[in-house]
């Protein structure tokens, strides 16, 4: 293991410019566990587009690592798009929100009919 | 033929089209069945699902990349999260005379109602299992997901004025227009999760932060 203050790693060379899914972010606390790094700064400036879903699983892991092994993981050249993620995703881990759907017609019709 | 008629009648040939081809993109004019390509999702190797094709079909719109990769991120990565399925496929078709983008994402794995039962040992039919979908209960027994189908419907109808259709087992959910409806079908039934969509081509900015909760 390398033994270094910081690390930086580039999220679009590690995964992609186009962030799909929660499992991707494997990747991410496989390069951070590879060095001693106390100060982990994830650079998205390659990076487009980050899903909801891997949003959240990179939250978790942020507040993980801070938790048990004291590691800070910043996010840095991050573009609006994916500010705007980090934070809804941030907002909703602090208070979820979860809707009452209202109550739907149900229809029965077969798809033949539909067709 | 209204516009869920239109959207079955294309998901159903596009799902007799299912032939497990091999990753490849062309692009189809002349035969207007023909999806623009058809992908399989195979676990752990989705880099790239095609999206800047379709952002390239529905032109250079402010925030309309963020619109096309949202739902499919968030589909997608539920194949491979809850179906117990490792494969899946994407279809997606462009109407180049009427500007409209289908995409149609399919599982045959386990379908909702399965999988609640096998998560949480819930006992729900197809529609109760769509039901719970909506209400963001995750099958994974926690608060802080199951915003994925939602979210992604709303970015579909709310963000792009299009319309929505979701099939697991008998029961079809239907959102368009601001008016939903969910649909028992004893003459069908998948055994997985598909879900397919319909978008016109947008004709000023998008801008999906307001529906992702």
């Amino acid at each position: 293991m390398t033994n270094v203050e910081q690390k930086t790693i580039d999220m679009a060379s590690l995964i992609a410019p186009v962030i799909h899914s929660r499992d991707a972010i494997e990747l991410v606390r496989e390069a951070i566990q590879k060095t001693d790094a106390k100060s982990v700064v994830l650079d998205f400036s390659k990076v487009d587009f980050i899903s909801r879903s891997a949003a959240h699983e990179l939250l978790v892991l942020k507040e993980n690592l801070k938790q048990t092994k004291h590691i800070d993981i910043t996010f840095a050249n991050t573009n609006k798009d994916i500010n705007e993620m980090l934070r809804i995703v941030a907002a909703n881990r602090a208070i979820p929100k979860h809707q009452v759907v209202p109550m739907l017609h149900v229809e029965r019709t077969t798809l033949q009919a539909l067709l | 033929m209204n516009s869920l008629e239109s959207q079955l009648s294309a998901l159903y040939e596009q799902i007799k089209a299912l032939k497990g081809e091999n990753h490849k993109f062309e692009q189809s004019s002349s035969q207007k069945t023909r999806p623009l390509f058809v992908l399989p999702l195979i676990a752990l190797s989705y880099r790239n699902f095609g999206e800047n094709l379709l952002i390239e079909k529905l032109g250079n719109i402010p925030g309309i990349n963020n619109a096309i990769h949202y739902p499919i991120a968030e589909l997608v990565t539920n194949i491979f999260e809850h179906s117990k399925s490792d494969l899946g496929f994407l279809f997606a078709y462009y109407d180049q005379d009427n500007e409209y983008l289908d995409l149609c994402i399919v599982d045959c794995g386990c379908g909702l109602a399965k999988t609640y039962q096998e998560e949480q040992d819930l006992k729900l039919s197809d529609t109760d299992a769509i039901l719970e979908v909506l209400k963001g209960h995750s099958t994974k027994s926690n608060i802080e997901r199951g915003y994925g189908v939602r979210t992604s419907k709303r970015v579909v109808c709310e963000g792009l004025g299009g319309s929505f259709v979701m099939i697991s087992g008998n029961t079809a959910l239907h959102a368009e227009k601001g008016h939903e409806r969910l649909i028992e079908l004893p003459d069908f039934y998948w055994q997985g999760v598909i879900v397919a969509y319909r978008v016109q081509k947008p004709i000023g900015p998008v801008e999906i932060a307001q529906y992702l909760e």
